[in-house]
């Protein structure tokens, strides 16, 4: 019997249909473990984000060196296991130029779109990982998904510009449904075909597009531009349809496990102690399983609510109302929620580097960017945001670095990463924060 | 003999060398600065090695330490009965209100609940309280006590109740520093919160401050030099590490928040003349707050380091002191700044009244302002005129809307004050947590209890929550969720009846 990369052990377990997906056999990949030896295609790259709020304690998280050599700070030390997997960026600038400083929100805006916000609560451009998705996420089942581990659709970070955030979905039970319940096209059957909705949708659109250059021909310049935003979206729904009559391009060795019960979601930290692995793990398994190839995670809000059972201020409140230590200099009960804020990070990596793939793990495909909203919540500051990226890009990253202080704009670390995942652009941001210049010394 | 031919020769030839010096040290001469540091000149009086999770310690300042109003549920309590039209349920829920535990976020539903009815403290229902402060009962705030205070002698008297100078110089009049300087955000030990904040803001961009000083001189000792102080509408430049970066050039407009002074300079201290009204930008940490500030009876003193590349200073004056208390309250709104500060607007409307010493109006018999003195550190830049001389302070487009409704809410708190008759909450202030309060609690059991007690005036166009249009733009939506679309439990948002099982793990 022949294997290839759409194989899958089938058989029964208690009466239930019970799949298991392969690994990257030796005989899927070439003899480097780095490519589709049927296609000669490279395994593909994921891309993801990662919010928490509130950012850091500078005393406790900045490296005293830059490169390599850097110590794990107490603030960083829950992710001392991805250290090689990681890098920190200290001393990033988010100058706002002309716009208010939106409290909990320019500091989140800018590091997700290189733009210092003109709203609240809205971005000014597509965010950083719509702008990857147009670009890697082609023949996949979902473009992006989004997770809240805190239980709250609108507390998602990834937006197609202005008031069109997409929502997050709000549980593991949400989360799971999104991904392996209703719609989901099961590659293991032999009798496997198309949605015929989808198909029908499909002939639907095509019928349209024949018809609208007709229509384009009596437009005005204002109303042909109008038209042809609407077009681009209708060619991305073909496009998502389109994936959607193929099977999935990969398979990990991944078992997808039963629906998850439903599980209190909210901002108890003790309670997304237990949804966000949970959430991380099925957001593994949609990009191992290439559902989806974009997958963003949020603890929670800008102005963070968590809270600890007990703390009658919880995590926001503490950053405002906690006196500073004169001697310690910092506050401590909210360094104490920032650690706690690492922890979960931690545990979200936990997740993406459990899968095999490959030569690697699923993280060593992908990249994590993980933001926030404030560099000292305490006074609303934005300079010096604390940002990190995590995973390898398939190798396109150099990883394990402090990259310190160096004054740039946020936005560098957005256009780095996008030259690594393949984007093709030349700069990224806009005034104060338009960048030309990526970390060179970190794009292999 | 000849040695004292040789002394006189000697002599002679330094006499010439001094002669041909002094020209090079008399010529016209400037240094610019831009201003880093701006803040309230407060004397921190407590122990800088003191440590502990609470508030700052006492000290010789503050002997009872810095405010703690609403610093916790039992502050709160007190301060909401005080009023005699709240019911004891009242009073127990808005301190404790139950049913905290069933929301996903019970700190910002409490907050919100204590926002609201700290904002509501009149003498009878309806009034709101940051807006008709003289309406509410004075909750006390605590004042410094301490006899060492910055700033200058500005009426010319040594009065029994002045600062003394930490160099000794007597009769310094500091009042503002006596009515706030126990104030929770504004005291500490260069971490002042507010003094943080503000200084945060203003280094990154909100607005910039620079100072020109000129003479014919020698730049350290000028009998007459000049002192320019105003508002640069170039962005503060930061080096790599954050700190201000030296030797940018800045424009400094004429227009506006701007005064020309006369000064004198020995060893390095320029010293102003007192003009009855010195503009400059005010401390600010939002858009709306920033201005003018001036002064009345102002004056200017800087240390100059030797080597021009920093300065120290204080700047100092009367100002009016109900302009101070709205630039500090309506920042965003009182009960927000106050819970989440630890301080009162209450208690520092009367403090600042009673502490008022200065720009006496005759039609009333009191007193309009307040010694105040602002404290200043200072890098190199080079300081120039603008191209058009007739150049204006921009606005920030994006936050004049909350610029107006900052001025139309300064205009009726003055009135209130000056009239005794209550005034209403303008549009477009977040004052008394409006919107959000009808927004945040929507998930609390008891929510109907707080929507009915704690209501407020209503104004047009508000949503069938109660939330107004501003505060939808605001908050990025046209309509919030509405309540009957929040799940009874939060894992319920999920659209799926049952979940399809795709597959199950294989178990051998």
């Amino acid at each position: 019997m022949k294997l290839d990369r759409r194989f899958f052990l089938r058989g029964t377990s208690q009466g239930a249909l019970a799949v298991m997906a392969l690994p990257f056999l030796d005989c899927f990949l070439d003899s480097k473990g780095k490519a589709l030896a049927a296609t000669g295609r490279p395994l593909p790259s994921r891309f993801g984000t990662y919010f928490y709020g509130l950012g850091l304690t500078k005393q406790l998280w900045i490296p005293k060196v830059g490169g390599t050599d850097y110590e794990m700070t107490m603030e960083l030390k829950p992710l001392e296991g991805y250290r090689k997997k990681l890098n920190v960026f200290s001393g990033l600038r988010v100058p706002l130029d002309d716009n208010p400083n939106y409290q909990h929100w320019s500091g989140a805006a800018a590091a997700a779109t290189g733009i210092s916000p003109t709203k609240q609560s809205e971005f000014d451009s597509k965010t950083i990982d719509q702008q990857v998705a147009d670009v890697i996420s082609h023949g996949t089942r979902f473009k992006s998904v989004s997770a809240s581990a805190a239980g709250d659709p609108k507390q998602s970070y990834s937006s197609l510009g202005g008031p069109n955030t997409l929502p997050a979905e709000a549980s593991p039970l949400s989360l799971y449904t999104r991904l392996f319940g209703p719609g989901f096209q099961d590659p293991t059957k032999g009798d496997w075909k198309p949605d015929p909705q989808i198909m029908v949708q499909q002939s639907v659109l095509s019928a349209v597009s024949e018809s609208r250059k007709t229509a384009m021909a009596n437009l005005g310049a204002a109303d042909k531009a109008r038209m042809d935003q609407y077009f681009t979206s209708v060619r991305e729904a073909e496009l998502q349809m389109a994936a959607e009559l193929q099977r999935p391009d990969i398979q990990a060795k991944v078992t997808i496990p039963d629906a998850p019960g439903e599980m209190i979601c909210n901002n108890a930290l003790p309670n997304l102690r237990a949804t966000l692995p949970l959430m991380a793990k099925l957001g593994a398994m949609a990009l191992a399983t290439d559902q989806t190839r974009v997958f963003n995670m949020s603890v929670s809000e800008p102005g963070s609510q968590i809270f600890v059972p007990g703390d009658s201020l919880g995590y926001h409140q503490s950053t405002h109302e906690e006196p500073i230590d004169p001697v310690l200099g910092y506050q401590p009960r909210v360094a104490q929620y920032n650690i706690q804020n690492m922890e979960l990070f931690a545990a979200y990596l936990k997740e993406m580097d459990a899968i095999p793939e490959g030569d690697g793990t699923l993280l060593d495909h992908m990249l994590v960017f993980a933001f926030t909203d404030q560099s000292f919540a305490k006074i609303h500051a934005v300079d010096g945001l604390p940002i990190m990226v995590a995973g390898g890009g398939s190798g396109k990253m150099k990883m394990g670095h402090h990259v310190a202080g160096d004054s740039s704009p946020v936005s560098r670390v957005g256009l780095t990463i996008q030259k690594a995942m393949g984007v093709s652009l030349d700069s990224w941001g806009k005034g104060s924060m338009e960048i030309r210049q990526p970390y060179t010394e970190l794009l292999a | 003999m000849i040695l004292q031919k040789r002394l006189m020769v000697c002599a002679s030839a330094l006499g010439l060398m001094a002669g041909t010096a002094m020209p090079a040290t008399a010529a016209p001469w400037v240094r610019g600065y831009v201003v880093g540091q701006y803040e309230y000149a407060f004397r921190y009086g407590g122990r800088a090695d003191f440590t502990r999770g609470a508030e700052i310690e006492p000290g010789v300042d503050c002997p009872h330490g810095a405010s703690t109003h609403f610093a916790n549920d039992v502050n709160t309590k007190i301060a909401v009965q005080r009023q005699k039209f709240r019911s004891q349920q009242e009073i127990d829920w808005i301190s404790r209100p139950p049913g905290l535990d069933q929301v996903r976020a019970p700190v910002l539903t409490r907050f919100h609940i204590w926002n609201r009815a700290v904002a509501y403290r009149g003498y009878k229902r309806g009034i709101e309280t940051y807006v008709n402060p003289w309406a509410a009962e004075d909750p006390g705030q605590p004042q410094v006590t301490s006899r060492i205070g910055d700033g200058f002698n500005l009426d010319g008297k040594v009065k029994a109740a002045d600062f003394v100078s930490p160099d000794g110089e007597k009769g310094v009049d500091n009042n503002l520093y006596r009515a706030w300087g126990c104030d929770a955000p504004w005291r500490g030990n260069g971490n002042a919160t507010l003094d943080l904040r503000a200084n945060d803001k203003m280094q990154d961009g909100l607005y910039t401050m620079v100072i020109r000083v000129s003479g014919n001189k020698d730049p350290m000792n000028d009998d007459n030099a000049t002192l320019e102080i105003g508002y640069s509408p170039d962005k503060l430049v930061k080096d790599a590490r954050g700190g201000i970066a030296v030797d940018y050039s800045y424009r400094i407009l004429s227009t506006s928040q701007y005064t020309k002074l006369k000064a004198k300079i020995k060893n390095g201290v320029v010293e102003t003349e007192q003009v009855e009204h010195l503009h400059s930008p005010r401390i600010a940490w939002f858009y709306d707050q920033t201005g003018d500030t001036n002064f009345s009876k102002g004056k200017v003193r800087l240390n100059m380091s030797p080597d021009g590349l920093s300065a120290t200073g204080l700047l100092a004056g009367y100002r009016d002191w109900r302009e101070l208390y709205t630039e500090n309250t309506f920042a965003q709104d009182g009960g927000q700044q106050g819970i989440r500060e630890h301080e009162d607007h209450v208690s520092l409307y009367y403090a600042l009244r009673r502490n008022a010493d200065g720009m006496y109006n005759p039609k009333t018999g009191k007193n309009d302002g307040i010694s105040s003195v602002y404290r200043l550190k200072l890098a190199s830049a080079y300081v120039v005129d603008p191209q058009d001389p007739k150049m204006e302070v921009p606005k920030l487009a994006l936050d004049e809307e909350r610029m107006q409704a900052f001025l139309a809410i300064k205009a009726n708190t003055i009135k209130g004050a000056e009239t005794r008759v209550p005034q209403p909450v303008p549009p477009g202030t977040t004052e008394a947590a409006v919107g959000s309060f009808e927004h945040d609690i929507a998930d609390l059991p008891s929510k109907d209890f707080f929507i009915k007690t704690l209501d407020r005036p209503h104004y047009a166009n508000e949503d069938k929550d109660g939330i107004p249009p501003w505060m939808r733009r605001r908050r990025g939506t046209v309509a919030p969720t509405p309540p009957a679309a929040t799940p009874a439990k939060p894992q319920n948002q999920v659209q799926a009846d049952t979940p399809t099982k795709v597959a199950a793990a294989e178990k051998q």
